[in-house]
């Protein structure tokens, strides 16, 4: 095997692949990337043998061949080189000679052979759905996905699409976060629901960066595939059953509260800095015209926070985790959110005001101070 | 600047709590504990009690000798609860810092408060009338630089007392006071320190340093530091429970596996009434058994977060197998439950229909036991439906 390749041709994949792999994997031949040549270009395929990423670079192959490298090693390499080419060649033995105009490096590699095979999926027969929209919806919901491994379910997004509708789901058991749109072309007859784990949607969102169009999505029995121009991911499927999202929308809030979002962040962030710690608890005291937001630490003192808002309804008292709230005010832009509640134990929803080609759904559970 | 800790400790709290309850005992000499007949032991005597040599700790059957004519009463601890927790709402509106170091004890840091109330004897005497008003319980108060001297004060000046000591005098009011009435002195230091020649807190304050850091090591300094009326220790807020815990000694030693069954069944019913009052789970039982022979076993296990009777009566009896290993009765039952998650409490979203029934259980057996105290037991067969 031999080849040359630009730096910039190779460095933002193997990036990518630094997502992918395992930091900690027990199996050696997971750390490495598998090189391979293939007429006009190589292909770098990595996995955690339940994420898996496959990449295309162009280069000048002189000599066909495949080799597996680490991945870690590598990308610090080709981060340090010069911009310029970089001439890559397989010597005896699985090592790898790396030239690039004065530095000369070898390392070891492991044979082709060792490295685990990723399913295939003809994308002919997939579903082409909006980047943007995709990176949209990711963004507005994964941070919401469960980082406990009790419950398997929620440890991943559930992903549904159904005729022009398609929707994204997240939570951990406290709050939850639903992206719904309809986009103007039929996406798929069947329903297809499936459950993509957090590392996959993670993924997903940093590859989808360079202005893409479209992203090609296909599911087999029991992975995913997103196609997004020549990278392409595959996952794994979640097994298990997702709760009843739909369920827990609260439909009888009859207390509704228009903040300025940027007041609310600014006062919320400064309260959440003297609540307790583990709980990260505040306490919202809703009142006719203005709003209070307490936060008290036995070791350290209290935060109190008063916002004017257009509010008429009867006083209520509720306490939330303060990260909850923020969490859901990082990713919206919008100059004004609307927060919904009933009592001081059923659930508090957030949504936004202004028109949007997708419904912004966020639910909270309160705490009981 | 010098601290001001004022330190209230209510006088015979319990006895004086079933005199507020039931007016018909004043006067009369009082003790709450255990059955008299029993082993137990004397939660709390009343003063006129105390005259017969009676006080806290000792054996029941020895109290009912001292002083046969007493009211003997079962302790009702969520009546006490309730006035401890009447007490501290009143402290709270006085002191920016009050501390409930235990049932009927409180600490208060008036520091800087001077300036405010004036003369702190004043406000202390207003203290104490204003309890008494609100609650008809009478206290004692010790005022220091420091929680040492001023609980040390409060013991001196009981009962319905009040005593201050002024900054600079607290070495020479606790030099001539007997070693032993130095919290944290137990049997075997006061045994130590008697060897050594040691009576009073004077003797020990005059003591080198050295030599008692060669005799007790790191406790020694501290020791000697507070045989001079030196303490660090601060008025903390509500320090967080760190767990729950009861125990009983039977009347007779057992080694009948229903009788230790129920026993363990009374002791996690109350336990967990406890825990669930705070709105608080625990990740650690440990129980604890005491052969007849006194010697004394603990078995722990920690796993998932428990609040329930029923889950937490299961391990327990998982220990009780593994801590009951000799032929031996036993004389005393222990249930401890520690590791605690913090009380505030994060709502679920998606509680299954168990889980749920299972809370409105436990909050319907609560309610019942808010109206009739601890001495209702259900019994482990109403958790299993």
């Amino acid at each position: 095997m031999l080849f040359t390749i630009g730096k910039n041709q190779i460095q933002r994949e193997l990036h990518l692949i630094q997502g992918v792999i395992e930091k900690k994997n027990t199996i050696p031949i997971l750390s490495n990337l598998l090189i391979e040549t293939e007429a006009d270009h190589i292909k770098m395929v990595a996995t955690d043998l339940e994420v898996g990423l496959r990449c295309k670079s162009e280069a000048t192959v002189n000599k066909e061949g495949a080799v597996t490298i680490s991945a870690k090693k590598l990308y610090e390499i080709v981060r340090a080189l010069p911009e310029s080419d970089i001439k890559f060649e397989k010597i005896d033995n699985n090592w790898i000679s790396i030239e690039c105009e004065r530095s000369q490096f070898k390392i070891v590699g492991l044979p082709k052979e060792d490295f685990p095979s990723l399913p295939e999926f003809d994308f002919a027969e997939g579903i082409s759905i909006s980047a943007d929209l995709l990176k949209e919806m990711i963004h507005k919901t994964s941070f919401a996905i469960s980082e406990e491994d009790t419950r398997y379910a929620l440890n991943g997004a559930l992903f549904i699409i159904k005729g022009k509708q398609m929707c994204m789901v997240a939570t951990d058991a406290h709050r939850l976060a639903l992206f719904k749109t309809e986009v103007e072309k039929k996406l798929s007859d069947d329903e297809i629901r499936v459950i993509i784990p957090k590392k996959t949607v993670q993924q997903i969102k940093s590859i989808i960066d360079n202005g893409e169009k479209e992203v090609i999505f296909g599911r087999s029995e029991n992975h995913v595939f997103f196609k997004i121009e020549d990278k392409i991911l595959v996952s794994r499927i979640i097994e298990g059953q997702f709760p009843n999202y739909e369920k827990v929308i609260p439909v009888d809030s009859d207390k509704e509260v228009i903040f300025p979002a940027k007041d609310f962040t600014d006062a919320i962030k400064r309260v959440a800095l003297l609540s307790d710690e583990r709980s990260r608890a505040v306490k919202f005291y809703i009142n006719p015209g203005k709003v209070e937001i307490r936060s008290s630490n036995p070791e350290l003192g209290e935060a109190c926070e008063l916002l004017y808002v257009p509010y008429q309804g009867e006083k209520v008292n509720i306490g939330f985790n303060a990260q909850y709230i923020i969490d859901f005010l990082n990713v919206v832009e919008d100059k004004e959110i609307k927060f919904e509640m009933k009592d001081e134990t059923s659930q508090g929803l957030l949504t936004l005001t202004e028109k949007h080609p997708y419904e912004y759904t966020y639910v909270i559970m309160p705490m009981r101070i | 600047m010098a601290r001001i800790i004022l330190h209230l400790d209510m006088d015979a709290f319990f006895a004086n709590v079933e005199r507020v309850l039931n007016p018909s005992l004043k006067g009369k000499p009082l003790i709450v504990g255990g059955n008299p007949e029993g082993r137990g032991v004397v939660s709390s005597a009343s003063y006129e009690a105390r005259k017969y040599g009676v006080h806290a700790a000792m054996p029941m059957s020895r109290a009912k000798k001292l002083c046969p004519h007493a009211v003997f009463i079962t302790p009702r601890h969520h009546c006490y609860g309730e006035f401890s927790g009447r007490i501290y709402r009143i402290l709270k509106d006085y002191a920016p810092l009050v501390e409930r170091a235990s049932i009927d004890e409180f600490y208060l840091d008036l520091t800087g408060c001077d300036r405010l109330y004036g003369d702190m004897l004043g406000l202390a005497g207003k203290l104490k009338e204003v309890i008494l008003r609100e609650t008809g319980l009478p206290c004692t108060i010790g005022i220091a630089s420091n929680k040492l001297v001023a609980k040390i004060a409060s013991s001196q000046a009981k009962p319905d007392g009040l005593l201050r000591i002024t900054p600079g005098e607290e070495a020479l009011f606790l030099s001539r006071l007997p070693v032993k009435e130095l919290p944290g002195i137990g049997e075997s230091t006061h045994k130590k320190l008697g060897d050594m020649g040691i009576r009073t807190i004077g003797d020990l304050a005059r003591f080198p340093r050295n030599l008692l850091v060669s005799s007790f090591g790191k406790a020694g300094e501290s020791l000697w530091e507070r045989a001079r009326g030196m303490d660090r220790e601060e008025v903390r807020e509500r320090g967080r429970q760190k767990s729950f815990s009861q125990e009983t000694t039977f009347e007779k030693d057992s080694e009948d596996p229903l009788f230790l069954k129920t026993t363990i069944s009374h002791l996690v019913e109350e336990v967990g009434y406890r825990l669930r009052k705070h709105g608080i789970k625990a990740k650690t039982v440990t129980l604890k058994v005491r052969y007849s022979d006194f010697r004394t076993i603990t078995r722990s296990r920690t796993g998932g977060e428990v609040d329930g009777d029923a889950e937490i009566y299961q391990i327990a009896r998982e220990l009780l197998k593994k801590a009951h290993t000799r032929r031996v009765r036993i004389r005393l039952l222990g249930i401890c439950l520690s590791n605690l998650t913090p009380a505030v409490a994060q709502k679920q979203l998606f509680e299954d229909e168990r889980e749920r029934r299972k809370s409105s259980l436990y909050r319907s057996l609560d309610r019942i036991r808010d109206k009739f105290g601890l001495k209702l037991h259900f019994g482990s067969s109403i958790w299993h439906q």
